[in-house]
């Protein structure tokens, strides 16, 4: 997936998990709890999304690096980069 | 000897008076994408100043907190508090006694069963299993806002794992197991929320009897 692929899909995400935000209106700098209001429940329902979406399972210590979407994209993208030589 | 914790609820919807705010206070408040989350903090904030300001019988905005590392406030010198705020209403603990304390409240909405599958221990998963239907949501929330009162009383927020501790489901809440023990310190009390919310309060009491006072607002919540 691409970069842009991957924002779309964690925003298609996010707002699902808090359907009231609108995406166009979500910065890249935007911190999920400090901006955009998501409490400790909608934090763990967009955990198990994005388990399901990218098959990413994201342990508690990695919490940090989802916490704005600019820094939860490039984590899906480490997270889903094939390992180098495996082609494709 | 009696442990008394105070409890206040308020709503959040209505236009308040936020001039007694910090600088700090009001950029954070800024900052909300929603307009409805910026009027909820500030409401918020304002009463958790107002009802403090008059236990120290100080201005409400003279307060000055302090913030632990996951960024629960407190007041240096008491009294010791929990905040807690979901949909329209606002619950506030409040005890003059030097004890760990965390509220929560929590509005029912959707939520997925993995969550329950992947971040509750074994016990709670094995409990709410028993219950399908609208007894599951209402079972999954009883046990999300114990464990969430318990944490929010450590000041750990998510970096406390959920599944190192248990908390019961069902009519006598209490923290059944902690991992590294203690579990007989404390003491849970739900509020009678009523239909569409729940709560609870945790306190490390350690031995001693509960008191829950009701000090403004009502109990159950309108919706």
């Amino acid at each position: 997936m691409t970069h842009d692929e991957i924002r779309r899909a964690f925003l298609e995400e996010l707002t699902h998990v808090a359907p009231d935000l609108d995406a166009a209106t979500i910065g890249g700098g935007d911190h999920l709890q400090d901006d955009l209001e998501l409490d400790s429940m909608d934090i763990l329902n967009l955990v198990i999304a994005l388990n399901a979406r990218f098959g990413v399972a994201i342990p508690e210590a990695d919490y940090r690096r989802i916490a704005t979407p600019d820094l939860a994209v490039a984590y899906l993208a480490e997270k889903t980069a094939k390992p180098a030589g495996t082609g494709g | 000897m009696t442990i008394t914790v105070d409890l206040w609820l308020w709503p959040l919807d209505a236009a308040g008076d936020a001039a007694c705010l910090s600088g700090d206070e009001a950029a954070r408040a800024a900052r909300f994408v929603r307009p409805a989350d910026a009027t909820a903090f500030r409401n918020a904030r304002a009463g958790l100043r107002r009802i403090l300001g008059a236990y120290l019988d100080r201005p409400a905005a003279d307060l000055a907190f302090s913030y632990g590392p996951e960024g629960k406030p407190g007041l240096p010198g008491g009294p010791a508090f929990n905040l807690s705020h979901s949909g329209r209403w606002a619950a506030l603990a409040v005890t003059a006694e030097d004890i760990r304390l965390g509220i929560d409240i929590e509005a029912h909405r959707s939520v997925e069963q993995d969550v329950a599958r992947r971040f509750f221990s074994p016990a709670e998963i094995a409990a709410l299993a028993r219950l399908s239907g609208p007894d599951w949501i209402e079972g999954f929330f009883q046990t999300w806002t114990r464990k969430e009162a318990f944490v929010k009383a450590l000041g750990r927020g998510l970096h406390r794992p959920l599944d190192s501790f248990d908390v019961t489901l069902g009519p006598a809440p209490r923290i059944a197991r902690i991992a590294e023990g203690g579990e007989a310190d404390w003491q849970m009390a739900d509020l009678a929320t009523g239909p569409g919310y729940a709560g609870a309060l945790a306190v490390e009491a350690r031995g001693r009897p509960l008191r829950l006072a009701l000090r403004e607002g009502r109990l159950p919540l309108a919706p």
